[in-house]
């Protein structure tokens, strides 16, 4: 398996590590997330090694190509201008989550839109770049980032104020049914391997998932995936954590380096997934930009033979964006999570299949016909 | 110009000779004189600024009268090892310019290269020294640096290129690389760049690098330019192209990815941990160099609270008396630090010394008692004086002294925040770069490189 593939998955897996997913776990802790937990990480599992093995069906090819070729374009438009805004809405999330972050935790006094400005000049640019730059440049973040990540987790887990009697209390909770909203959040955690639709076009060569690289990410998800869930309760306790609204950085600020320049473990820990975050809005928003593209393709809309519909696209994404931001509260950002987490990831990975299945079908009749 | 002596039975000067004085005419130090000795007769043309006299009379001129036959003398001629074939008209003037001469022996013409160079003597390594590699750097004359990059690399399929450009000079190029491991992409495109390069004059390499980067506004060197032969064959080794000009001590190397940028030849001389250290010294003083005025800037004026809280209020102390906020404090510093910089770099060796010494000492320490700036501050930019330096490309480093402005402006606007992001937007900037369709930037993971099979995109 290719290593960006592990960046796509990963990246989108950390960044909503921090934002709201803990919370709409956590809410969850006394009917059956841990059941969930299990439950979606071995649907991820199966998502992704079906996912990349439709997509290795089409080297080279994105959705919108693969829709082109294959099915009509009343089927394909919809979809694609489905999967565009739920893309885009992914992206926006985290930017709205990331937004809230730094207006509470770093700079308080700072106006909301100055934050927001700060993001615009690096994503816009992030958004035009290449697929293939946007895979290297995740790489070189993603190691930058990762030794600290592990250092955090290091000291979380060896801290003395960890209290392994909450996670075990919260383990003991094993026997509920599984609950829906907890299932479908840790499968958005899951899922990073949906960003194919778009860089897919980059993958020339995707093989088929090897059965080394299926261990390694299992064992990686179901990593992050414990450790999102049961860190913060071993740090805040079983019952207490269920007010907080991001209990990840609460736990973070619950440690301290003694000996360090700068004493408070949050910090460190804001920095690194902020910078994850920037990554995974950049994926998201490629994505979302693309296949937008390849439903309205303004030809006449141009300026000197330059055609405006990325710059169009991009500026009503920020417009949205700015507007969203200003109005929506932190309680409207959980209940919109948790909407789009309980309906759009579920029936965007369902159509996705979909799709697929049905193109790689026609892929296989026309190749039949040709041979007659 | 020398007439043709009007002795009776002289045979006429043959037409393209005619062409070839009409075309120098007013010069003084053309020469066109025939050679005559019972009978036998060959003309020479030459300028006589650019060519060896005393070889074209070792060579030519003594073997004319000491042979017996035309005959004997034209093939003595086509032997010389200097003997190159005639070219067309417009290249011939370039050639005779440069310094060859044009010998016509009734119908047939040759053309000698006997340029007479002053300037080949190999210069001293100035620009990036070295402790333990060659001393010795490039030529000013390209004979000669081609010389020395053939005398370090003993190998066959090292081809040397020459290209005379379109320019105003008809300045020689010549391009060297490894056939068996040049990528034959870059090199259609560096031909092609060359070929295309539509501008009225260059004079040396860096002015050649200038104009072959096509886009208008680029911040990072695509192509590295160099004086060390060792560096050199080191590139030819990695299967990269040499563009050597004429008349300029520096070759440039094509193409680049940024970590070439930040590797000294010395690491390769050195005992792999000591050269580790010193690497790691390099990024160190990478980052502190690009982020530590942001820095300043973004814990004293946005977040003091991200440091412990002892070094908080120690940075606060010390700015106690400061009359403006922190950014200003900044940018007049890094002014006047530029300034400094800039100014013993222009300056005479004898007179840079005052001037580090009056800067550097006198005003570093009356700006803070006069408590324009904080002390901390001085240290600030001291540290991030020297570490600019331990870049060891040059281009590099001033690009650098570039994106820390950039990292501080953006800082100021938007704090901490804005630090990390503009950032990671300096990384976004330079992994979008491409340097002749090769990445600039990314992870070079040994033997993946076929991994993502999208470079030739």
């Amino acid at each position: 398996m290719s290593r960006f593939l592990f960046y796509l998955i990963l990246i989108n897996m950390m960044t909503s590590m921090v934002s709201l997913t803990p919370r709409i776990l956590i809410a969850g802790s006394g009917s059956g997330t841990v059941v969930s937990l299990i439950i979606a990480l071995f649907v991820g599992i199966v998502m992704t090694y079906i996912l990349v093995r439709l997509f290795s069906h089409f080297p080279g090819l994105g959705l919108p190509e693969i829709l082109k070729a294959y099915a009509p374009k009343w089927f394909a438009k919809p979809i694609l201008l489905f999967f565009g805004l739920a893309w885009y809405t992914a992206g926006l999330f985290t930017l709205i989550a990331y937004t809230i972050i730094i207006i509470r935790f770093l700079t308080p006094n700072m106006s909301i839109y100055t934050i927001v400005l700060t993001f615009v000049i690096v994503v816009t640019y992030g958004v035009f770049m290449k697929a293939r730059n946007i895979l290297y440049m995740s790489e070189i973040i993603f190691i930058v980032v990762v030794p600290l990540i592990v250092f955090i987790q290091l000291k979380g887990y060896i801290n003395r104020d960890l209290n392994w009697d909450y996670v075990r209390i919260a383990l003991m909770e094993i026997n509920h049914l599984p609950d829906y909203g907890a299932f479908t959040s840790s499968l958005f955690i899951v899922i990073g391997t949906a960003n194919l639709v778009i860089f897919n076009r980059v993958f020339t060569q995707l093989k088929k998932p090897t059965g080394k690289g299926m261990a390694l990410l299992t064992f990686l998800l179901a990593y992050v995936l414990a450790s999102t869930y049961f860190l913060p309760i071993g740090f805040g306790g079983y019952e207490p954590l269920k007010t907080t609204i991001f209990p990840w950085i609460m736990t973070s600020d619950s440690i301290r380096m003694k000996f360090g320049i700068i004493e408070r473990i949050v910090f460190i820990f804001t920095g690194a997934f902020l910078a994850l975050g920037v990554v995974s809005i950049v994926m998201h928003w490629h994505v979302s930009i693309q296949l937008l593209a390849s439903v309205f393709d303004f030809k006449r809309f141009k300026w000197k033979s330059f055609n405006l519909t990325f710059p169009l696209l991009i500026v009503m994404f920020w417009v949205v964006a700015m507007f969203v931001i200003a109005k929506i509260s932190t309680e409207g950002l959980f209940r919109a999570v948790e909407m789009y987490d309980d309906y759009f990831t579920p029936t965007l990975l369902v159509l996705l299949v979909f799709c697929l299945l049905l193109a790689r079908k026609g892929a296989a009749s026309k190749w039949r016909k040709s041979k007659k | 110009m020398n007439e043709q002596q009007g002795t009776s039975g002289a045979p006429e000067a043959p037409p393209l000779l005619n062409t070839l004085s009409k075309e120098f005419k007013p010069s003084n130090d053309v020469v066109q004189t025939p050679l005559q000795i019972k009978g036998e007769c060959a003309f020479l043309f030459y300028l006589k600024s650019v060519t060896d006299g005393d070889k074209i009379h070792q060579t030519v001129i003594r073997p004319f009268f000491e042979m017996a036959s035309e005959e004997s003398f034209t093939s003595y001629i086509q032997s010389l090892p200097n003997q190159s074939e005639v070219p067309a008209k417009e290249q011939l003037f370039v050639k005779i310019s440069a310094g060859s001469v044009l010998i016509a022996i009734r119908d047939r013409t040759f053309l000698l290269d006997v340029r007479l160079v002053k300037n080949n003597e190999v210069q001293d390594t100035t620009i990036e020294p070295t402790v333990h590699g060659p001393q010795k750097g490039l030529s000013e004359d390209i004979g000669t640096t081609i010389n020395l990059i053939r005398q370090r690399y003993h190998k066959p399929s090292l081809i040397v290129e020459e290209i005379v450009t379109d320019d105003e000079t008809n300045r020689t190029v010549a391009l060297l690389y490894d056939n068996d491991l040049v990528e034959p992409e870059v090199l259609k495109k560096i031909k092609a760049e060359l070929e295309n390069l539509q501008t009225p004059l260059f004079q040396s390499a860096g002015e050649l690098q200038h104009f072959l980067n096509k886009s208008r506004w680029t911040l990072f060197p695509t192509t590295i330019i160099t004086e060390r032969p060792d560096r050199i064959i080191f590139n030819l080794v990695g299967g990269k192209v040499v563009i050597a000009i004429d008349g300029s001590p520096n070759v440039i190397i094509a193409p680049v990815i940024f970590f070439d940028f930040m590797s000294s030849m010395e690491d390769n001389y050195r005992v792999s941990v000591l050269s580790g250290m010193t690497i790691l010294l390099r990024y160190i003083g990478l980052f502190i160099c690009i982020l530590l005025p942001g820095l300043y800037v973004a814990m004293t004026s946005y977040n003091p609270n991200i440091l412990r809280i002892e070094l908080a209020l120690t940075v606060a102390g010390s700015r106690i008396g400061v009359p403006y906020p922190s950014f200003f404090e900044v940018l007049f510093m890094l002014l006047f630090m530029e300034l400094l910089t800039e100014a013993s770099m222009r300056l005479p060796k004898a007179v840079s010394g005052t001037a580090t010494t009056v800067g550097g000492l006198i005003l570093g320490t009356a700006a803070t008692e006069a408590s324009l700036t904080s002390t901390i501050m001085i240290i600030i930019i001291a540290a991030m004086a020297i570490s600019t330096f331990v870049i060891p490309i040059n281009e590099m480093s001033f690009t650098m002294r570039v994106v820390r402005v950039l990292l501080l402006i953006y800082s100021s606007l938007f704090g901490m925040v804005g630090l990390l992001i503009g950032f990671m937007g300096i990384i976004f900037l330079m992994v979008n770069k491409e340097s002749l369709g090769i990445p600039y930037l990314r992870i070079p993971w040994i033997g993946k490189n076929d991994e993502l099979k999208a470079d030739n995109k």
